[in-house]
């Protein structure tokens, strides 16, 4: 891959990539880090990673990077969940968009992994079971579990409403 | 007369579709009599016609179902079947099932909350950084195999060059034909000996600088040959003595004698100076100051900064050269003389080449 392809693929997918990693990360600093320890990753490997395969290669290093960070923060996040937690209360929903990003908020990291994959990048179920390293099934399971725990989640919410 | 309720559900079933026995009927008769309440039941049946559009239920969608992905999950029917028709992954016997519910209300409701939860990028967000990710420097692929091997082809030639020339510079006839040469073009034009050989000794031809055949790279520089140090001796404080000496050596001379000569291009026909001719020669060489020029001057320094001294050998000057050489380029070019018995053997190295020439000893 030249530096014009690379250049290219900065521009093309980093947009893309901080959007999926800022909606699973929920944090615009931690998300530009992954976007940035990416393409670092991508610049170093330069010589060979292919260019069509390179939006598969950034987006399942965001993968892996997130799910680094999921099993360093695991204790910290049990200690957290305990708590109630006061941006994604039902009360302040307001719009069906609303309650949706707070429902992805409340789905578990690799289901809103396959989610956003599926929703924000229209990647097949075969590319997904390579980025995270599941089946074709598994996939189609948690995406089949997340939108149906949407679906539960608009359901309750709207009622509330 | 009692009837269960089973009994007189078929009873009023079979009035209506017009099955009733002689038997069922008189039996028919006797418990409306008894019971009056239940005459509005046949008076009035309800009658349903069959539709166009059957409707099939949970009960086959979850027959048809059975083969989806989502087969061993918990979900109602109508949630298996929006989500797998969200994600297009619906077989042909369920796309026509999913046609025959489309008018279905409580499917259409599921099919809404699915179709929400289809998530949406927010297109508005952009990477604030994208400036620091980018790499405008191109990478320079050095291709160190040919621009090695090209310099050191260069360099070999050059010093190759520069070797060979400084071999026949070098050659001990050659150097001295030279320098005969040279010596008699300026005698010649000082007046020593004219074109016909004959000398015509005078006060120029004792001032002339000697040494300039004793340095053959200097033989090119005009007349005044004032580039090498010559260290003249002073006139001597009693002139006596000095008198003495040179009637002492023409004495000598008388006895056919001949001194060795101290330059080596001397033309013998010049033959040796009268002691007052050489006494004239010493006290005109003690009181003749040759001036340096900014041209020597410069050149003196330059020599003793390069090489060490004012007048650096060829050897010493290839030898800087190649250090010189061998610290710029990188790799290994040496010039050595190795001194031997009869013939110096000189050795000229550039990286794996190495060239070996044998030379006359000076």
């Amino acid at each position: 891959m030249t530096v014009q392809e690379y250049n290219a693929c900065v521009r093309e997918f980093s947009d893309g990539l901080y959007r999926f990693a800022l909606k699973n990360v929920r944090d615009t600093d931690l998300a530009q880090d992954f976007v940035q320890d990416a393409f670092e990753r991508l610049w170093l490997r330069i010589d060979t990673v292919d260019y069509q395969r390179v939006k598969s290669y950034l987006f399942r290093t965001v993968v892996n990077l997130q799910i680094d960070r999921s099993r360093r923060q695991s204790l910290q996040q049990q200690h957290l969940s305990s708590l109630p937690d006061p941006v994604h209360s039902p009360g302040v929903a307001h719009d069906v968009q609303q309650l949706i990003d707070e429902g992805v908020a409340q789905l578990n990291d690799i289901q809103r992994t396959v989610l956003t994959l599926r929703d924000f990048e229209g990647y097949s179920y075969q590319e997904i079971a390579e980025m995270t390293a599941l089946s074709v099934d598994q996939v189609k399971v948690y995406i089949f579990r997340a939108r149906r725990f949407l679906k539960q989640y608009i359901g309750k919410m709207e009622v509330l409403i | 007369m009692k009837l269960t309720e089973v009994q007189i559900a078929d009873l009023i079933l079979a009035y209506h579709d017009g099955t009733l026995s002689k038997a069922q009927t008189a039996l028919l008769n006797d418990f409306l009599a008894a019971n009056p309440d239940f005459q509005f039941d046949l008076e009035d049946p309800i009658t349903l016609f069959p539709e166009k559009r059957s409707y099939t239920g949970p009960s086959l969608l979850k027959t048809n179902l059975e083969n989806m992905a989502y087969a061993t999950e918990e979900g109602h029917p109508y949630e298996k079947l929006a989500i797998g028709n969200l994600e297009g992954i619906l077989s042909p016997n369920e796309e026509l099932l999913l046609k025959q519910l489309g008018q279905d209300t409580n499917y259409q409701k599921v099919a809404a909350q699915i179709q929400h939860t289809q998530l949406q990028p927010d297109l508005n967000i952009t990477y604030p950084r994208i400036e620091t990710l980018l790499k405008e420097a191109p990478i320079r692929r050095i291709h160190f195999k040919s621009v090695v091997a090209t310099i050191s082809a260069s360099a070999a030639a050059i010093l190759l060059t520069i070797f060979l020339i400084g071999q026949e510079n070098d050659q001990p006839g050659s150097i001295q034909k030279k320098t005969l040469v040279q010596a008699k073009l300026k005698a010649n034009k000082k007046g020593i000996i004219n074109h016909s050989g004959e000398v015509t000794t005078g006060l120029f031809a004792s001032a002339t600088n000697t040494k300039v055949a004793d340095h053959p790279h200097n033989v090119d520089l005009p007349p005044r040959d004032c580039i090498v140090e010559e260290i003249i001796p002073s006139a001597p404080e009693n002139p006596e003595i000095f008198v003495t000496q040179n009637v002492n050596q023409a004495t000598l001379t008388a006895n056919n004698y001949q001194a060795p000569s101290t330059a080596p291009y001397s033309d013998q026909n010049a033959g040796p100076n009268t002691p007052e001719q050489n006494n004239r020669q010493v006290v005109k060489s003690a009181l003749a100051k040759e001036p340096v020029t900014v041209k020597t001057f410069l050149l003196q320094k330059t020599n003793e900064r390069l090489f060490g001294t004012t007048a650096p050998t060829a050897d010493l000057r290839y030898e800087t050269m190649a250090r010189y050489a061998s610290e710029t380029i990188g790799i290994p070019v040496r010039y050595d003389v190795e001194e031997g018995t009869a013939t110096d053997k000189i050795v000229f190295q550039l990286g794996p080449i190495s060239f070996e020439r044998s030379r006359a000893k000076k």
